[in-house]
């Protein structure tokens, strides 16, 4: 435990330079609490790596080591390759962003699995290249506004889907796989340990909200996690070995709607007839992941019409172009 | 003209030509080894392209009696080693071959059109090697034919070089092998193999 | 005892020797029978490692970084492109410090393509933070390797050991291994006092910034020219120890009077060592000169050697496009720093394994200003026979 916290590790300390409300550190939090100082930590260049080790100080309270963008993975394998070959179990996690994950760290990743090494890969998702500044990446969903795929007369954001990198990893037909968010900490929990528990290569995709990036409130981070897994676009699942084996059913889904509204990055959606278009683009995505994970409880199909009729949640029509654009006002209707 | 004056310097050079998959950098090692089991200093190595079954080889060896430095190709061979007879229709096979040089040619006969006072050793090196080793490799057999041919190096020592370098592929290969650099030999010292 | 070794044997042997813990690597022509017979040790159990087969060579670079910093020796070997791949790992394992050991079996950098050897690999990688040894025989390779690990992990240095693809990997000839008792006893366990452990956590590899950036790399410089030294008391121990030496960083021969000396690195060293013989027996005042050690540049040791000598050329086989010969340049800095003024005769070939054969060599030292040739600055003669040129 932390001396001066009875309660705690804080694995990862107070003083690092994260943004007011970054969801990475967040779950970063979280997820190194939960496993400990007992452990080596192999970080990828990005926010956290940055926000926590800049200029000669450091927030880690645990052996932490940063190489290059593109190789954590690849570290992480030599350390445990080193570890074993001195006869010793301390666990190896990686952390990386998404650029470190689904683009430049990929290959890395891809090697790492298929050679089995004994290591959890942690991927806190926050949905663009957030520590340079906004860039897109693959994992930068449909129609987002970055600073490289920016909307203009001739696009609507960022042109491509979001890579589907969960399915890439269970692809490897590695041990475990599973999706999280900051929103659901009993199920982060709950996946982490399972994670920990098991041996070989293990990946934990983490959504993590940033304020910064994607325009919402700082105080709305576990707000826009939750409205990310209840719309259907993230969902929580679990896969062994390639097969799907848990998910996290949606007792009622909230039209995408509801999560775009709050983010700045999704603005240029509710400004024209192009912008409509993305949103029902948008909603047919969620549509598409409700039923190919089967998210709903109850055996009927999503049924998109019926989503546009709903009001339970005070946001008026789908369609409207009536709404309030106000982030706040929306939160307090959620009850957030 | 040779920069390789013969006092102090190399002994004898040699050049092997072969196509991919006939053996022709293990050839050379072979002929390194067997020097070296002899006592001689010695160097083998090959002339590289990609690994390609088919593709024409090139490989060197040098032996001395003192201490081979220089790490450069083989341009003025005392013998050539021709592992695949047709590479002579189509590669400068005998370039730089010393006047009085030797050639060790896996054929039944000289081929017509060559005559430039070269001294030749022909003889059926698939087909004998075939025999043995089950597979038509020439490489041994020509090696044994050229130690017959020129006692550069002991049958003795190419029979121990071969016991060692071959030990990974096993016991039968080793005395197939064995057997095919004897009878290469014997069959050159017999005069069987046709010399010119 | 003497055995007759091809170069890759020889390496993998040394590289056993020294109880490497984890090995990583990417294939790569010409280095591959290197990893191949370490591959074999390890499944056989004579080498007790864990080999990790990586996914390209930016990832068997950052392997053996991870391994280094969780406390285990390692080693890579590589060429060529995969060199250049692993270019921003070997700048990180240099500045993070980390005793890595590699081999870079030396050959031509595309495009064009060609696997045959020359010097551009690891010239090109020159300023990354990485003691060079240029090795000239199979024997020295062996030796090299065996001192590497010791240099890197006494001074916190990774070494990269220059041997010759092809003309030294691939090439057969006398070698004497060292016992595993005789190694043991000259190079040490690895500790590592800065390992990644949770008992004392340390963060490796945080942000700099302009207020201390600088004096790292200034930390990094000076424990490199203070390398200079443990390279040549190393190499003296060796040879101590097994009674023969690999040239410390810079290997005179027939330096006795020599009026004119050709300085070259690596494999190219055996035709000059006979040109220089021949031409002494023509009476003509010439020796030689080996750079055994290139980073750090031993200034010091070469200003000594060459100080009072009339005529210098330099022999490499690599060029730094749009300046010209690297070693030259470095040589001509060194000496003029020095108050030395003689000309350097810059001389590039080998490229792309062209062969510096004893005709070519001879050549070079017969070349100059009058026969019409820029001497400063110029690529090696092709080599002719019989009238006609061969390229090698």
């Amino acid at each position: 435990m932390d001396k001066r916290d009875p309660f705690r590790h804080n694995v990862l300390t107070s003083g690092h330079r994260a943004c007011s409300g970054c969801g990475e550190a967040m779950a970063a939090r979280m997820v190194t609490d939960l496993i400990g100082p007992d452990a080596i930590y192999v970080n990828a260049t990005g926010c956290l790596q940055v926000f926590t080790t800049h200029n000669q100080q450091s927030a880690w309270q645990a052996p932490w080591i940063h190489s290059v963008f593109a190789n954590a993975a690849a570290v992480a394998s030599g350390v445990e390759a080193a570890l074993r070959a001195r006869g010793k179990e301390t666990p190896v996690v990686v952390q990386a962003g998404d650029g470190g994950t689904f683009d430049i760290g990929l290959q890395c990743l891809s090697g790492m699995i298929e050679r089995g090494h004994d290591v959890l890969f942690v991927c806190y998702d926050n949905e663009a290249y957030m520590n340079t500044g906004v860039q897109r990446s693959s994992s930068t969903p449909h129609a987002v506004r970055t600073t490289t795929s920016p909307p203009g007369r001739l696009s609507q954001g960022k042109h491509q889907l979001k890579k589907d990198v969960i399915s890439i990893i269970a692809a490897h037909h590695l041990p475990y796989a599973a999706t999280a968010t900051v929103a659901y900490f009993p199920d982060l929990k709950a996946k982490v340990e399972k994670a920990m528990a098991i041996k070989g290569p293990r990946f934990l995709h983490i959504l993590s909200p940033c304020p910064l990036g994607w325009e919402h409130d700082s105080a709305l981070s576990v707000t826009v996690s939750r409205l990310a897994v209840e719309t259907g676009l993230f969902p929580l699942v679990e896969l062994e070995h390639g097969e799907l084996t848990g998910v996290m059913r949606l007792a009622e889904p909230r039209p995408v709607e509801e999560y775009l509204r709050p983010q700045g990055r999704f603005k240029h959606l509710f400004a024209g007839k192009e912008g409509a278009v993305e949103l029902r683009h948008l909603q047919a995505l969620a549509d598409a992941r409700i039923r190919r994970y089967n998210l709903l409880e109850t055996d009927t199909q999503w049924d998109t019409a019926r989503a546009m009729q709903s009001k339970r949640h005070g946001c008026g029509d789908y369609a409207s172009a009536s709404v309030s654009n106000s982030p706040t006002s929306e939160a307090v209707k959620h009850g957030a | 003209m040779t920069m390789e004056t013969k006092e102090g310097a190399d002994l004898h050079d040699i050049r092997l030509h072969g196509r991919g998959g006939q053996g022709t950098v293990s050839a050379a090692a072979l002929l390194a080894l067997a020097a070296f089991e002899d006592g001689f200093e010695s160097q083998a190595f090959p002339k590289f392209g990609s690994e390609r079954r088919g593709a024409p080889v090139e490989a060197y060896v040098r032996i001395s009696r003192s201490v081979i430095r220089a790490h450069n190709q083989v341009y003025t061979p005392d013998a050539v080693v021709i592992q695949d007879a047709g590479l002579l229709r189509s590669e400068p096979l005998l370039k730089g071959l010393n006047p009085d040089g030797l050639i060790v040619m896996n054929a039944t006969e000289k081929p017509a059109g060559v005559d430039n006072g070269f001294r030749w050793i022909c003889l059926p090196a698939s087909q004998i090697g075939e025999r043995h080793i089950g597979r038509p490799l020439p490489n041994t057999v020509l090696l044994g034919a050229l130690a017959a041919g020129t006692q550069w190096v002991s049958l003795t020592a190419l029979e121990r070089a071969i016991t060692n370098h071959l030990a990974s592929k096993g016991e039968a290969v080793v005395n197939a092998n064995i057997e095919a650099v004897r009878e290469g030999y014997l069959f050159t010292e017999n005069d069987e193999a046709l010399i010119l | 005892m003497k055995q007759l070794l091809e170069g890759s044997q020889a390496v993998a042997e040394a590289v056993r020797l020294c109880r490497p813990q984890v090995v990583a690597a990417y294939p790569i022509t010409p280095q591959t029978h290197i990893i191949e017979r370490l591959a074999k040790h390890v499944a056989n159990g004579e080498l007790e490692a864990e080999f990790i087969n990586a996914e390209s060579e930016f990832g068997a670079a950052s392997i053996v970084l991870g391994a280094v910093a969780a406390g285990a020796r390692v080693f890579t070997a590589t060429a060529s492109q995969g060199l250049l791949l692993m270019t921003e790992v070997l700048f990180n394992i240099a500045g993070l410090r980390l005793p890595v050991v590699m081999v870079c079996a030396n050959r031509a950098v595309g495009a064009p393509i060609n696997i045959f050897s020359d010097h551009q690999d690891s010239m090109t990688l020159r300023d990354a933070g990485w003691i060079q040894l240029y090795v000239e025989s199979n024997q020295e390779a062996a030796d090299s390797i065996i001192q590497a690990y010791r240099i890197a992990e006494a001074c916190e240095l990774p070494v990269m050991v220059c041997i010759d693809g092809f003309l030294l990997t691939h090439t057969f000839e006398p070698v004497v291994l060292p016992s595993q008792v005789e190694v043991d006893s000259y190079l040490p366990a690895f500790q590592f006092a800065r390992s990644l452990d949770p008992a004392r956590p340390m963060t490796l590899g945080g942000g700099s910034e302009p207020d201390n950036y600088q004096e790292y790399r200034v930390a990094q410089h000076d424990a490199m020219e203070k390398s200079q030294a443990v390279v040549e008391a190393f190499d003296a121990d060796f040879e101590v120890q097994f009674g023969r030496a690999c040239g410390g960083l810079v290997q005179g021969y027939r330096l006795e009077e020599a009026q004119t000396v050709l300085l070259g690195m690596g494999s190219l060293m055996g035709a000059v060592y006979d040109v220089v013989d021949r031409l002494r027996d023509q009476g003509q005042a010439v020796g030689t000169l080996r750079l055994r050690c290139f980073r750090p540049f031993p200034v010091q040791a070469l200003v000594q050697h060459l100080s009072s000598v009339q005529r210098i050329i330099v022999l490499e086989k690599a060029i730094s496009i749009g300046a010209g010969g690297i070693v030259a340049t470095e040589l001509r800095a060194a000496l003029q720093q020095a108050g030395i003024m003689t000309p350097v005769e810059s001389v590039i070939g080998g490229l792309g394994g062209r062969d510096l054969t004893p005709e070519v060599i001879e050549e070079i030292f017969k070349e100059t200003a009058s026969s019409g040739i820029d001497v400063i600055n110029r690529f090696a003669p092709n080599h002719i026979i019989n009238g006609e040129a061969h390229h090698g």
